[in-house]
């Protein structure tokens, strides 16, 4: 299981020398969490998530607003991998991402083949603000959509369980939020000597999440 | 035997040469701390402790809850289990990109997909009837039992094992990077033979 959000702050605090926090306030200990985990999560693509929506038949752009993934994207930064239109209750057909972005010609009715992801207005917001999806033909009819996004961690110190970030990835957040933290103490052969730590961590957190993604005992 | 953590511990103050524990900053609390840290890395790494997890799969739906603490959230294979002792392969794909998604059948595929922060086993073809799925993944250490009585759940030719990252990270808390160098190369040693004994 991954440990808990006091895990990680209190491995960070104690590998600033700081495990009362006296000179570093809890606050920053858990920003630094925040912002490394963000960090780690865009530059491994950990954190992977999906979502559907339905289209609406004679529109062709589709807007995310904060009910669209469940809520559950709402104010998270996110990317989209992929997404999948459904054709039947069996078929789902990848597809194409194209950049229309500035088109504003309506283009005609049909069964949509390409996407483009308005990605500059994340995170997800209601209203005005809210991105969209929009296909390169308007829907002839209702359509499920599934969505797949790479999510940045929960910013959300309330949540028990930590960052929505595989373990493996946890030693990587903790060096580098120890860094983070440490930067202007000015020890430098102690920043160094973890900065020496983290292309090891990238592989452990890249392998853990690569036997994952692979499923195969191949890679034992 | 199970190791108990506290002996862990008295061996990493030996080795660090504060056997009373008078140092300042490497109170038992903290040490505890690092070596439940250490040991949940050194399985990562090795994948020393490895746990199944049967899923009980019903006709007509295909996707699962799946991972209490026994597999946490890395699958790496599945079977279909057909007697006691014979398993069927499942065989991984992207749940999306799988031959015969979503039609009824005996499962022949699995898949992971995220939805709300929520892991989600997925079979494909949808069963049909009764299956049990049996979930193989590598488990974090996580240790039983408290206080003083605390034991670790490394595998006990290991246990001792993860000590050696433990010191490193004692040593950088102190800004002794020499120190903390050496530790942690013994510490890639350790793990290089955790794994050719565990064949990761």
């Amino acid at each position: 299981m991954p440990s808990t959000w006091t895990q990680l702050k209190d491995a960070v605090a104690c590998l600033v020398a700081d495990p009362n926090y006296v000179g570093i306030s809890d606050s920053q200990v858990e920003e630094a969490i925040l912002t490394c985990a963000c960090e780690v999560a865009t530059e491994l693509l950990l954190s992977e998530e999906s979502t559907t929506i339905s289209t609406i038949a004679s529109f062709p752009d589709y807007t995310l607003d904060a009910t669209a993934a469940g809520g559950a994207w709402t104010g998270t930064p996110f990317r989209i991998k992929k997404a999948m239109i459904q054709l039947s209750t069996y078929t789902w057909r990848t597809l194409k991402e194209s950049n229309r972005r500035g088109v504003t010609v309506y283009p005609s009715q049909g069964l949509p083949f390409e996407y483009t992801f308005h990605q500059h207005y994340y995170p997800l917001a209601t209203g005005s603000g809210a991105p969209t999806i929009s296909f390169n033909y308007v829907p002839n009819a209702v359509y499920v959509v599934k969505l797949v996004a790479y999510v940045m961690p929960a910013n959300s110190t309330a949540n028990p369980n930590g960052m929505s970030l595989p373990a493996e990835s946890e030693m990587l957040v903790i060096l580098r939020a120890a860094r983070r933290l440490l930067a202007a103490h000015g020890n430098l052969a102690l920043l160094s000597d973890l900065a020496s730590e983290d292309e090891v961590e990238r592989k452990v957190a890249r392998s853990g999440h690569e036997r994952a993604i692979r499923g195969s005992m191949a890679c034992r | 035997m199970s190791v108990k953590l506290a002996n862990i511990m008295s061996r990493i103050r030996e080795d660090v040469g504060d056997p009373s524990g008078v140092h300042p900053l490497w109170t038992d609390t903290v040490i505890l701390k690092w070596i439940v840290r250490a040991n949940r890395h050194f399985s990562q790494v090795t994948g020393c402790i490895d746990a199944n997890e049967d899923l009980a799969l019903v006709a007509g739906t295909n996707q699962y809850t799946f991972g209490g603490e026994a597999i946490m959230n890395t699958p790496d294979a599945a079977w279909i289990v057909v007697s006691g002792t014979y398993n069927d392969p499942l065989e991984y794909r992207d749940p999306w990109s799988t031959p015969n998604w979503g039609q009824l059948g005996r499962p022949r595929y699995w898949g992971i997909e995220t939805m709300q922060g929520t892991k989600y086993f997925i079979v494909a073809p949808i069963p049909d009837g009764g299956y049990t799925a049996r979930v193989h993944g590598v488990r974090v250490s996580n240790d039983q039992g408290t206080d003083g009585n605390r034991v670790t759940d490394l595998p006990e030719p290991v246990a001792y094992e993860a000590r050696h990252l433990v010191k490193c990270r004692l040593y950088q808390m102190t800004g002794d990077v020499q120190r903390a160098r050496m530790c942690r190369d013994e510490y890639w040693g350790s793990v290089r033979r955790g794994r050719q004994a565990y064949r990761i």
